[in-house]
């Protein structure tokens, strides 16, 4: 399991933090934004393909999450909470570029090229560029529910919950993502092993 | 044993979440299954994807993230303890406009809800009638109106000359018929009364 995948005592020991950070302590806050900025990071930056705009909701995540964390009960597990931040971030950024770019207020951009501009000094395989195109080439709620299934791990039903869909959907919605990155990738994926 | 659609569809999760035994399923069907066999290839490298190489890390360090986030953080609202009341801010804010609006509804003079309703028929109605009996009263009209003289000695603040001058209200022209009745005696005393009046 990587590191930014959820581990089943991370809910507790977020809940432990929240109640702390309720009680007035700022330390627990940042403990919280350590403990779960990459996992916010890499979810905005795959759903966005830009490092800088990623960066951005990220911190937004957090600020909301600032914002809210007095009300928050613990009826779901913050990483849920954080996740559908994020989520619902990145769908209104990615509408609003769209919108942006339908008034030619913006250039419109190939899936990709930003992200790649981004990590051109980064050593990637060949596989990795084809999955990252790939990925964003995904309608949005497919590649949301890609990212939150395959690279945080979260179950079906919590990603129901993220989505605000039922779980039949969002398995769905999953298979469907998987069975087009293995199209796109199959002959890198067969190389592999 | 699960089915070899069952093991397909698993297939297609990440591999992490494949149990030991799900795993070694599929390995077994592989062994003479193509399909099982290419899935399960797939199935592997989806999973060995590096997250961090695909899309990257933050440019910034988590210390130079915290610095920024706090920055941002001091800029913005204050946290929401209130839950769905809100900030005490706004809490604040919104009792302050509940307060005027009470005092504006209490107000025996309550012209702010003028202002809040929109004009019917009838409010027109009336404006406009204000406005002709605004007209009636302008300037010229006072002008040429017909005034009693008490009422113009009452409005000169000489009240006593109205009476001192026997005005009555069904007289038109009280001077010329003073003027008639006079004898010399009167004379001399209307001539005193006018020179002991003081006209503005």
């Amino acid at each position: 399991m990587s590191k930014t995948q959820v581990r089943p005592d991370s809910a507790v020991e977020d809940l432990r933090l929240v109640r702390e950070f309720q009680a007035g302590s700022e330390r627990a806050f940042n403990e919280l934004v350590l403990k779960h900025r990459q996992g916010v990071f890499l979810t905005a930056s795959g759903m966005l393909s830009s490092r800088d705009d990623a960066e951005d909701i990220t911190q937004e995540v957090f600020i909301k999450a600032y914002q809210s964390l007095g009300g928050f009960r613990g009826e779901s597990a913050l990483y849920t909470w954080l996740y559908r931040i994020t989520i619902n971030l990145c769908l209104n950024h990615i509408r609003k570029r769209k919108v942006r770019s339908s008034f030619g207020l913006e250039q419109v951009q190939a899936v990709l090229p930003e992200a790649d501009r981004a990590d051109s000094d980064l050593e990637i395989s060949e596989l990795s560029l084809k999955a990252r195109t790939a990925i964003a080439g995904l309608p949005e709620k497919q590649r949301a529910v890609f990212i939150l299934r395959h690279f945080r791990g979260l179950p079906h039903a919590e990603i129901a919950r993220i989505m605000e869909r039922d779980e039949g959907t969002i398995k769905a919605n999953y298979f469907q993502a998987v069975r087009k990155l293995r199209d796109k990738l199959g002959p890198y994926l067969q190389g592999k092993e | 044993m699960a089915s070899r659609d069952e093991i397909l569809l698993r297939l297609l999760e990440p591999y992490a979440t494949l149990s030991s035994e799900e795993w070694t399923e599929a390995e077994a069907l592989a062994v003479k299954d193509q399909e099982i066999a290419t899935a399960l290839r797939e199935c592997k490298a989806m999973s060995a994807l590096d997250e961090s190489g695909l899309f990257g890390q933050p440019d910034t360090s988590d210390a130079v993230f915290l610095v920024s986030l706090r920055d941002r953080l001091s800029k913005s609202s204050a946290p929401k303890f209130g839950g769905v009341f809100g900030t005490a801010r706004q809490a604040a804010l919104v009792s302050s406009v509940c307060v005027v609006l009470l005092v504006a509804m209490m107000s025996p003079h309550s012209h702010i809800w003028v202002r809040f309703s929109p004009l019917t028929e009838q409010s027109v109605e009336n404006v406009a009638s204000a406005l002709e009996t605004v007209q009636m009263y302008s300037v010229d009209s006072l002008v040429q109106a017909d005034v009693e003289p008490e009422s113009l000695a009452l409005y000169l603040d000489v009240p006593e000359l109205a009476e001192d001058w026997g005005f009555n209200a069904a007289s038109e022209e009280p001077l010329t018929d003073m003027l008639l009745a006079l004898d010399d005696q009167s004379l001399e005393e209307v001539l005193y009364n006018l020179e002991h009046t003081r006209f503005f």
